[in-house]
């Protein structure tokens, strides 16, 4: 096994030793990310999670995060920017009627990286070593694993560390239990964090959440066509 | 010398019967016997590692499909006469909803679609992490 990296606290250490006193948390607000951010706070002077939304102003998403800056990150702000997927969703007219396409056209949103908002939140905080945490696991998939035993829990190519990667199902009940953390309601409902537009997630927002999904709508008003598809084609 | 028989396994279900369990075909039927035990068991093993790629590829598959956004289009007329006119002349019922299954629209227009098999996939809630949410 000894190919596989040090574990995750000796990461964290490397990683604070040599990029100094701050590190951005890449926060989707699940388990995974949860864990990192534990593993990760009391090492560096100064953490800052962000956060990628899929859907600007989702109540229910929101309102995890707020708790999270209260019970997790100590009062510090989780900064929230759009995630690529988003822009990207746009541009390609998903879910959008006609009558938007000539917005959509004359806006040209840009398309960007994970990597670019990653640079902005850096400058943003005058911190230009610090490198991104996330949660990822050697135990997410055998793929996963094979690339952490290639390439390390730390590449310094993308500025990025792995602080859980050796984290199997039990280390992730203890960090939270032992931390007292509440996971969100997405755990409850679509089994893990809300991450897509497809009737995994659409359904159940449309059932516990209506405002939410109102919400969607505005912003995605053929969504209707995922769950007619979905409540009325496929019973 | 006597060549030892093997008893292949049964699995107890975990509980949770698994997404696509009983839907995957046994690969080891029908394999030529070979004599070789090395040889057959190179053989098993590969049968097996193809099956692990074929039902990648079907999950891959089935994922794209239930998640691909190109399954509908959008009719857009004039105005609402012509889109009325549309409707009572093709027979399809819309009841004054934007969305109409194009299962049937085919059917009046005498269009023979391909089978689907595109299905919806249940959330998968692991109860420990369930426990842990709030409410």
């Amino acid at each position: 096994m000894s190919n596989l990296p040090p574990p995750g606290p000796e990461i964290v250490k490397q990683v604070r030793k040599e990029t100094g006193r701050s590190t951005l948390i890449g926060f989707s607000g699940g388990k995974d990310s949860i864990c990192a951010a534990l593993a990760v706070r009391d090492e560096f002077e100064e953490t800052v999670p962000f956060f990628l939304y899929l859907v600007p102003g989702l109540e229910f998403v929101d309102e995890h995060l707020d708790r999270c800056e209260k019970t997790i990150f100590r009062g510090a702000k989780i900064e929230r920017f759009p995630h690529p997927g988003l822009y990207m969703w746009l541009n390609s007219g998903i879910f959008q009627p006609p009558d938007r396409w000539p917005v959509i056209k004359a806006a040209r949103l840009p398309e960007f990286e994970y990597s670019d908002v990653h640079s902005l939140i850096r400058q943003k905080y005058n911190c230009p070593k610090a490198f991104n945490a996330t949660g990822v696991m050697a135990a997410d998939s055998p793929v996963r694993r094979i690339s952490i035993v290639q390439h390390g829990a730390i590449l310094k190519g993308r500025k990025e560390y792995f602080p859980v990667w050796d984290y199997k199902k039990r280390d992730i009940m203890a960090a939270l239990q032992s931390n007292k953390i509440t996971l969100p309601v997405d755990y409850r409902i679509f089994g893990r964090s809300f991450d897509g537009l497809d009737a995994r997630f659409i359904l159940p927002i449309k059932k516990h959440f209506p405002a939410d999904y109102s919400k969607i709508l505005e912003w995605f008003p053929l969504i209707e066509a995922e769950v007619f598809r979905a409540e009325r084609m496929m019973q | 010398m006597k060549r030892p028989t093997f008893t292949r396994p049964k699995f107890k279900s975990p509980g949770a019967k698994l997404a696509h369990e009983g839907t995957v075909k046994d690969p080891l039927k029908g394999l030529p016997d070979i004599e070789d035990p090395a040889g057959a068991a190179e053989q098993e093993l590969s049968q097996v590692a193809k099956s692990f790629r074929e039902r990648a590829a079907q999950e891959q598959a089935r994922f794209g499909d239930v998640t691909a956004c190109g399954y509908y289009i959008v009719l857009v007329f004039q105005n609402e006469d012509q889109c009325d006119a549309f409707a009572d002349a093709s027979g399809v019922d819309h009841k004054g909803e934007a969305f109409v299954d194009g299962r049937e629209l085919a059917k009046v227009m005498g269009i023979e679609l391909p089978k689907a098999e595109t299905k919806i996939s249940k959330p998968n809630i692991n109860r420990d992490y369930a426990s842990l949410t709030k409410g």
